[in-house]
C-alpha cells in the first residue's frame, strides 16, 4: 500500500522517467486494480471514451495555457489529473466562494477550462497517471481539497507541522511548488522534494 | 547602428504598449462615465486604494493587503502565498492593457475586499488612480 501512495504522484510531464519509476511496482498495482473495480465495469466504460492515454496529456492539450493563465494567476495550476472530474465540476460550478475567495470568471471561460478540467481529470482508465489518481481519489463524495484526500494524507502524513504549516515559505501544503518545484509539470518524485530551509526529504 | 536600432525598437515597443494602456483605460473611463459615473478623481482612487473594510470573518480587507501600498513592487496573495506581479503600468507593460482582464479582477477583488460589486464610480477613480503609478 505504501509503495502504492509513494509512486503516485511522480513524474508526469517528464514522460520517460514516469515510465522508469511506475515500472518496477506496476503489476502489484494492477491486481489491486482488478479487485477493487471488478463489479464497476459496466458504470465506467463511458470513461474510456477519453483521450489522455499519455502522462502529460494535460500539458499539451491546446487549452492549458489558458487554464494556467485564468487559474494559475493566484495559485499553482494544480495538474487536472489530480482529481476526478466530478470534483473539478463541483469547484468550477461554485467559483464565487472558491475556499474562500472569489475566482469568478465569464461564462465562456469558465465553460471553456471546466471542459478542459473534465477532459484531463483522473479517470479508470485514461493513461496510467490520470488512473492512479482515479484509484486514489474514488472517495464516497468527490473531493475538493488534494489535501484532504486519502491518498495525500498517506504520502504526507510524515512531515512534521514545523517544515510546512509552521514554515514561513510554505505555510500550506496546497502550495506543492514551494518542495515540489515540478509540481506544475506533474513531476511529485521524492527524490526531488526540496522543503524551503530543509532541504532535501529522505522518508 | 545595431544598438541603435534596438533601442528604438524597444522604444516603440515601450510607446505601443503604453498606448494599448491608454486605450483601454480610456475607453473603460468612457464606458463608466456613460453609467452616470464621473468625474473620476486618481485621489479618490487613492484614499479607496488603502481603505479597510471589515469581512465576516477574520481581520479587514484592503487592495494593500495582497498589492501593497507600493504598486511598483510584487505583492503576495493573502491565502496562498503566491507573488502577484507589480501592478503599476509603468513597471509592469501587462497591466490595464486588456479590457476582460482589468474587469475580471474589478469583480472578484472587489467582492472579496469591499463585500460587494464595485460602483462605476469606483473602479473609475481606481482606474484613474492605477493608471498614474
Amino acid at each position: 500500500m505504501k509503495k502504492t501512495l509513494i509512486s503516485l504522484f511522480v513524474a508526469a510531464a517528464v514522460g520517460i522517467t514516469t515510465v522508469g519509476l511506475f515500472a518496477s511496482d506496476h503489476e502489484e498495482e494492477h491486481e489491486d486494480y482488478e479487485r477493487e473495480h471488478s463489479g464497476k465495469r459496466d458504470h465506467d466504460h463511458e470513461h474510456r471514451e477519453h483521450r489522455g492515454a499519455s502522462a502529460s496529456a494535460y500539458l499539451s492539450d491546446p487549452q492549458y495555457s489558458l487554464y494556467k493563465t485564468e487559474c494559475g494567476d493566484c495559485h499553482m495550476a494544480y495538474p487536472p489529473p489530480m482529481l476526478p472530474a466530478a470534483s473539478w465540476q463541483g469547484m468550477m460550478g461554485a467559483l464565487e466562494d472558491h475556499f474562500g475567495d472569489n475566482a469568478e470568471l465569464d461564462a465562456a471561460t469558465a465553460n471553456q477550462i471546466a471542459e478542459y478540467l473534465a477532459d484531463n481529470a483522473a479517470r479508470e482508465s485514461g493513461g496510467e497517471y490520470a488512473e492512479r489518481s482515479w484509484r486514489a481519489t474514488k472517495d464516497r463524495n468527490p473531493p475538493l481539497r488534494i489535501t484532504q484526500t486519502d491518498y495525500f494524507r498517506g504520502q504526507h502524513h510524515e512531515i512534521p507541522a514545523k517544515m510546512v504549516t509552521d514554515n514561513t515559505d510554505v505555510v500550506s501544503f496546497s502550495r506543492c511548488e514551494t518542495c515540489h518545484g515540478d509540481a506544475e509539470q506533474g513531476n511529485f518524485d521524492e527524490h526531488g522534494v526540496r522543503i524551503p530551509g530543509y532541504g532535501r526529504w529522505d522518508d | 547602428m545595431k544598438t541603435s536600432i534596438v533601442r528604438n525598437l524597444i522604444f516603440c515597443g515601450v510607446l505601443a504598449s503604453g498606448a494599448a494602456q491608454a486605450g483601454t483605460v480610456d475607453d473603460l473611463l468612457t464606458e463608466y462615465g456613460g453609467n452616470g459615473a464621473g468625474p473620476f478623481s486618481a485621489a479618490a482612487g487613492k484614499a479607496l486604494w488603502s481603505r479597510e473594510f471589515p469581512s465576516k470573518d477574520g481581520p479587514s480587507r484592503a487592495c494593500t493587503g495582497c498589492h501593497t501600498r507600493d504598486l511598483k513592487k510584487p505583492g503576495r496573495h493573502a491565502t496562498t502565498g503566491k507573488a502577484i506581479e507589480p501592478l503599476a503600468p509603468s513597471v509592469n507593460s501587462k497591466r490595464l492593457n486588456e479590457r476582460r482582464q482589468v474587469e475580471k479582477w474589478f469583480k472578484r477583488n472587489c467582492k472579496w475586499t469591499l463585500g460587494r460589486e464595485c460602483t462605476a464610480q469606483e473602479k473609475g477613480d481606481l482606474l484613474s488612480f492605477l493608471r498614474t503609478q
